[in-house]
């Protein structure tokens, strides 16, 4: 049973409230920033077709949502999203999935549908870890940092998926952190009203497992360190690339309005 | 000017919290200090968040907005619009 | 879009081009795929002729993305198809496990070519037999036919469709190089004489909290997108609402044998063999595909030279048509099983059936059975 009092509970599947993220999980965080859109946009879940793919994050509108989800492979939920598109254009269509299923195995399908400037929504929870399968590294896990599967430290420098989306074509890129829960709203209603491909990374918090390899503490910890890296573009400017090292800029980075292949 | 408080009610769900001890995020978030730990453990055996100083509440909102299972609701007497 | 059909006659046409306009005449309306010999002929009519039809054609980034986006339309209500080869038969089996388990209707046509690996891409092999039953993991059922002329690459697409909506399931139609390249006569009808089955949706007065829209043995209705179904679709173990179970393993013991039964169930529907002068055979040559051809004629030429040959060819090739092979070669002495690779259905031929049974692959493995070659394997037996 949910909380009754709750504005968003409404949209929750009944029988399906209780979450399967961890204590303090920024997962949790974003599925309610994303509902919190759904609601003050006054759109019609039913409206939506979710799809997501295998890890944490698959798991914030799956089976969470009470609305079409559309739960795949791991990697692929942006290739099956292409058919939803493409198929019944008519349909609001967000993938929400984490940074291993989006960048790593999913890689390939993210860059395609940028360039494709496919009119969906990618959201990118990203916990720089593989937190489902117990904290092994990730292509997001920072360079140096000891996981599961890098117990000598991690010798692989991690991606910046917002450069590298931006790279491959998407018109609409936001960065934003669980820890910026308004933010990441305003994300998602403005990546929503965006035509085009629309690509929002939230830094997630991780406290059991990239919490505990990174040595960087609990739920709590995490959730400042989030918000102490998080430099807005007109900061950036000032800082050097030194100082830039082990932060990330925030912010909506490109907004640039652009022809959809689904024309 | 001084904040306007004990101007909302806040409901925190003591199943659905996963508490404090692995989470405590709106204990933490809260600028107030209305909420503190349950003195007894819940039935998933953890301390959960629980409303000890209401009376301190000016409706921030920013609790509900982090906690992760949607366990605390807050009602403003008056509702503003951020977005 | 009547205007768009083929006028009903007789075309000289292209094997893969019958397999498209069959797949067009049956109501398909998205296509994704990826280049690959000897396949693409079938993409690239598809992406000639959806948009006369308001259909959707795209070309994936590969054929992981080609089966997935398949799934993807499909679940939107759209008769979807993917078309390929054997690497990209390879590459997808993760996903066809997935439409399995979700009950996807969907077709995939493989146009079979030398193997393994990068083999030869214009060279016929009937190589991915046992891959398209067995390919993805897990413990499941596959439907698969065989078409043998250029006119059946038409009429077996038409029966894919139909058997994917009727069923929910995907359905694959195993064709090769040799089929896929060549040209034939081939009868295109009247576009409203085309039969056209049709998946069943929830009825729409039904609460989605109570829609059961997947593991009823005698297939459930779908729960399409955008219809307020709220449909939960996972490849996860899950019950008949599609919600997950991960913990129980008689979730899991229902979830493989419903999937199977339902299959199962259908065998009459799917089941399809063609014979000829198998009763008081001696020698039964049995073949599918381009190969059964062969056979049908080498068994004619060798009835004409008093020989008591007869010809088998399963159109269905899965599910196995054990009873009907078991049946029609029962006075046999022996079967010979004429395959293009070393004996890919041989086991499951040798398990249906009482008499000896022999794997009979062509000299060179890729070309077409000589006469001469299987003549000679016969006079071995009878005289």
């Amino acid at each position: 049973m949910n909380n009754m009092h709750h504005p968003l509970a409404k949209y929750l599947r009944p029988g399906a409230e209780v979450t399967t993220a961890c204590p303090g999980c920024g997962d949790g965080m974003i599925a309610q920033s994303v509902l919190r859109a759904i609601d003050e946009m006054d759109i019609d879940i039913d409206s939506f077709v979710f799809v997501c793919g295998i890890g944490c994050a698959g798991w914030i509108p799956s089976p969470y949502f009470n609305a079409d989800t559309l739960h795949t492979t791991h990697g692929r939920p942006i290739a099956f999203a292409t058919g939803v598109k493409l198929a019944k254009p008519d349909r609001r269509v967000m993938v929400i999935s984490g940074d291993g299923d989006l960048s790593a195995i999913g890689g390939n399908h993210l860059i395609h549908a940028a360039r494709r400037n496919l009119d969906i929504t990618v959201l990118c929870a990203n916990n720089g870890i593989y937190g489902m399968t117990g904290g092994q590294v990730a292509p997001t896990t920072p360079q140096h940092m000891r996981t599961a599967t890098t117990p000598y430290g991690n010798p692989e420098p991690p991606f910046n998926l917002c450069k590298l989306v931006e790279a491959a074509g998407a018109t609409y890129v936001a960065r934003w952190t669980a820890a910026h829960p308004r933010f990441v709203t305003r994300a998602v209603r403005q990546a929503l009203n965006h035509e085009g491909f629309a690509f929002i990374e939230v830094m997630s918090q991780c406290p059991v497992h990239f919490g505990k390899w990174s040595e960087r503490g609990g739920a709590v910890d995490l959730l400042e360190d989030l918000k102490n890296r998080s430099v807005t573009l007109r900061q950036e400017k000032r800082l050097s690339e030194e100082e830039m090292k082990d932060q990330w800029v925030v912010g909506e980075l490109i907004t640039e309005d652009t022809i959809k292949i689904s024309d | 000017m001084a904040k306007k408080r004990g101007q909302a009610k806040v409901w925190i769900d003591a199943f659905l919290c996963k508490g404090i001890e692995g989470c405590n995020l709106c204990v933490h978030i809260c600028p107030e200090n209305v909420i503190g730990a349950s003195a007894d453990l819940s039935i998933k055996g953890v301390h959960t968040a629980v409303v000890q100083q209401l009376d301190l509440c000016t409706g921030c909102d920013l609790c509900m907005l982090h906690c992760p299972e949607l366990a605390v609701a807050v009602e403003r007497a008056e509702v503003t619009n951020y977005a | 879009m009547p205007e768009a059909a083929l006028k009903p006659g007789r075309y000289f046409m292209q094997g893969n081009v019958a397999c498209a306009e069959g797949a067009l005449a049956a109501g398909c309306r998205f296509f994704a795929g990826y280049p690959i010999t000897p396949a693409t002929e079938i993409a690239e009519h598809m992406a000639l002729r959806l948009p006369e039809f308001d259909g959707v054609y795209i070309q994936m980034e590969d054929e992981i993305g080609s089966i997935a986006s398949v799934i993807g339309a499909a679940w939107t209500g759209a008769l979807a198809m993917t078309a390929t080869s054997g690497p990209g038969m390879s590459l997808m089996q993760e996903n066809i496990g997935y439409a399995v388990g979700t009950e996807t209707p969907c077709v995939i046509v493989d146009v079979q070519r030398g193997g393994p690996s990068t083999g030869i891409p214009a060279v016929p092999m009937q190589g991915d037999m046992v891959q398209v039953r067995r390919g993805s993991h897990g413990d499941y059922e596959s439907i698969a036919f065989a078409p043998a002329s250029a006119q059946e690459m038409f009429d077996l697409t038409v029966r894919a469709f139909n058997m994917a909506e009727q069923v929910r399931t995907p359905v694959f139609v195993m064709a090769d190089a040799a089929l896929g390249h060549m040209r034939e006569p081939v009868e295109i009808p009247e576009p409203n004489t085309v039969p056209k089955i049709r998946r069943k949706l929830p009825d729409p007065k039904t609460d989605p909290q109570e829609i059961q829209g997947f593991l009823d043995e005698d297939v459930a209705p779908m729960p399409i997108f955008g219809h307020g179904f709220k449909a939960h679709v996972t490849g996860s173990c899950h019950d008949e609402r599609g919600m997950r179970n991960v913990v129980d393993a008689q979730a899991l013991d229902g979830f493989v044998r419903t999937l199977t039964r339902k299959v199962e169930k259908q065998r009459e529907a799917l089941i399809q063999v063609e014979s000829e002068e198998t009763e008081d055979a001696e020698v039964v040559l049995l073949g599918y595909g381009m190969v059964g051809r062969a056979a049908k004629a080498i068994a004619q030429e060798a009835r004409q030279t008093g020989l008591r040959v007869g010809s088998l060819r399963p159109i269905t090739v899965w599910p196995f048509a054990d009873r009907e092979i078991q049946t029609l070669c029962e006075n046999a002495k022996r079967v010979m099983v004429m395959e293009n690779n070393l004996g890919q259905m041989l086991p499951y031929v040798q398990a249906a059936v009482n008499a000896d049974v022999i794997s009979l692959p062509p000299q060179v493995l890729g070309t077409l059975h000589r006469p001469q070659e299987v003549l000679e394997r016969i006079q071995e037996v009878i005289s």
